[in-house]
């Protein structure tokens, strides 16, 4: 194994051109640079297509960058690739395992290519599935199978676990409860965890530090609370009221920034819209909005302040939704 | 973990998949069975070359029992690896430290294996049912020779598998280089049949030297020795196809 004072990955100038079939070239990654420390919980957090997963295959070691350095631990995938994939465990977005094989024989298979391993029951265990040891794959439920992927990653006892969207498709329920286990895989084992996500709010939750990744790019690295902290405004204020009023209105009040409307729909309980205001000044938008709307006899229903979120950073850095 | 022990855990979790796989249970029993009854109702009928007079059913139970196990093991195995290759299946294993070549050997073994079993049923049975086989030491001579055949039988799957793009385009890729071995290898008609020409090329496609072996050793008891340049040919297209086979079922991208 790697000396510890190695950070656990370091990527510099990281590049991935793809051919586009029918001509021309697709730059995946465009120079990425970022360094993950022992024991951290590190997200990349970017929407689809972003270059997330390309990024994490290639420090993986299954994707050959077009150029740029990758070291796992000190070590560089490329000239010693065998000894990176036994110090690191990882949860592909998508993989399937033998389907006539029960989870507990394909722990136990997978186990065996290491000269370390966990206990096929200890790992069952940890994920929640020691009843389920005698299924099939395909017998587990969506959530299930995305623990039994992490159990998967688990059987070498890695020093970094990478994890490649792991609650996507997962109910509230679910996705909360895998949360929860990566926390104390990160908080009680130590281990080191870098997640792909397009999910703020997982991000936000779980990692020490973001790192906000769009079109190949890296916008920003911090931790969540930074980020937030770094942003322009001090997040938003939404309401609806009884009566359709002038957006140019609301932007011109003390303390906020712009104003945009989103139709609740006809039946909606609500009323027709809801008016979202970007603020700089929580109290100050919140004094002049309430003075406007009693000097003019709106109803205001649903008032919400709205604190800044991972949302709002990467909309100020890309221009762009995160669910786009 | 050594090579050697990796690659026999493969080996045996792969056995234990074929063992409780129903379509390798169709392979291996039911098609070969529905084969040989329909071949029991032509034996009677017989061909003539030249002087020669052969039985039907000794040239369609060896020829079609030799082929058949390499092309029957080869569909089979050829489903089950573009599908892991298009599920995600072959990118999980390529993140442990097993090896594609590790991966092929220890899929292949089992096969292999399977493949004897199921030549050497196939011929007993087909001499139960009235084929002139002999069914003594010539069995076990016929095994290094089934060996070969398979193994060449699975690298050609998994070089399809390395070189097409999902499961479909590697079935019709698969159909399309099956069929004219059936005819250019002389499993249904002996190559004497041929033209001068195609018989000379034919003496150089994968299985034709190996299915005049088998013949020559289960209906005329002959020694391996007399086919040495037709075990040959067998050997470097198999040696070729399994080094072919590791080049493109690849795991890095």
């Amino acid at each position: 194994m790697s000396s510890t004072n190695e950070p656990a990955v370091e990527v510099r100038d990281l590049v991935k051109v793809y051919p586009r079939p029918g001509g021309g070239t697709l730059r995946a990654l465009d120079g990425i640079s970022f360094r993950v420390e022992n024991g951290e919980f590190f997200g990349l957090l970017g929407p689809n297509g972003a270059g997330k997963t390309t990024a994490l295959e290639i420090i993986e070691g299954i994707r050959r960058p077009t150029s740029g350095e990758v070291r796992v631990l000190g070590v560089d995938p490329r000239k010693d690739l065998d000894r990176v994939k036994r110090m690191i465990g990882v949860q592909l977005q998508a993989a399937s395992y033998f389907s006539l094989l029960t989870i507990a024989e394909i722990l136990d298979l997978f186990g065996s290519f290491y000269p370390t391993r966990r206990a096929t029951t200890e790992l069952l265990e940890t994920v929640g599935l020691l009843d389920k040891a005698d299924f099939y794959v395909r017998h587990l439920s969506g959530g299930q199978q995305r623990r039994f992927s992490v159990a998967a990653a688990l059987v070498n006892d890695p020093q970094v676990i990478f994890l490649d969207e792991p609650t996507t498709g997962l109910d509230p329920q679910m996705r909360h409860s895998l949360w929860e286990m990566l926390r104390r895989l990160n908080r009680d084992e130590g281990k080191t965890i870098v997640l792909t996500t397009h999910y703020m709010e997982e991000a936000e939750l779980l990692a020490d530090r973001v790192a906000i990744i769009d079109l190949g790019r890296i916008g920003s690295i911090d931790t969540p609370r930074a980020l937030i902290a770094g942003l322009d405004g001090q997040g938003h204020i939404e309401f609806t009221t009884n009566r359709a009023v002038d957006t140019s209105e609301l932007a011109a009040l003390d303390g906020v920034t712009g104003a945009a409307t989103r139709s609740n729909g006809g039946g909606s309980s609500l009323g027709p819209d809801t008016y979202q205001l970007a603020i700089t000044d929580p109290n100050v938008a919140v004094t002049s909005l309430l003075s406007w709307s009693q000097g003019r006899g709106i109803e205001m229903r649903g008032l919400e302040v709205v604190p800044g979120t991972l949302e709002d950073v990467f909309l100020q850095l890309t221009g762009r939704e995160l669910r786009e | 973990m050594t090579v050697i022990s990796g690659t026999l855990r493969l080996a045996s979790a792969s056995t234990r998949q074929l063992l409780r796989s129903s379509e390798a249970w169709a392979t291996t029993l039911a098609f070969p069975g529905a084969l040989l009854a329909m071949l029991w109702l032509f034996s009677e009928l017989r061909f003539e070359f030249g002087s020669q007079q052969v039985a039907l059913i000794d040239f369609w139970v060896t020829g079609l029992g030799v082929l058949g196990v390499a092309l029957g093991n080869g569909h089979a195995f050829l489903a089950n690896i573009s599908n892991w290759k298009a599920g995600g299946v072959l990118k999980r294993i390529s993140l442990t430290p097993i090896t594609a070549g590790q991966l092929i050997v220890g899929e292949v073994i089992p096969r292999a294996v399977l493949g004897m079993i199921t030549i050497v049923a196939f011929l007993a049975v087909g001499n139960a049912l009235g084929a002139d086989i002999r069914m003594g030491a010539e069995l076990v001579s016929v095994i290094p020779v089934m060996v070969i055949v398979t193994f060449t039988g699975l690298s050609v799957a998994f070089v399809i598998a390395g070189i097409t793009k999902s499961p479909q385009n590697a079935n019709a890729m698969d159909t399309a280089v099956s069929w004219p071995l059936y005819l250019v290898t002389g499993t249904m008609f002996p190559l004497a049949a041929f033209p001068a020409w195609l018989e000379q090329i034919a003496q150089f496609v994968p299985y034709t030297g190996l299915i005049a072996t088998v013949r020559g050793v289960v209906l005329e008891s002959r020694p391996l020795t007399d086919f040495g340049a037709e075990l040959a040919v067998g050997v470097v297209w198999m040696t070729g196809l399994l080094l072919a086979a590791g080049r493109t079922y690849r795991f890095v991208k």
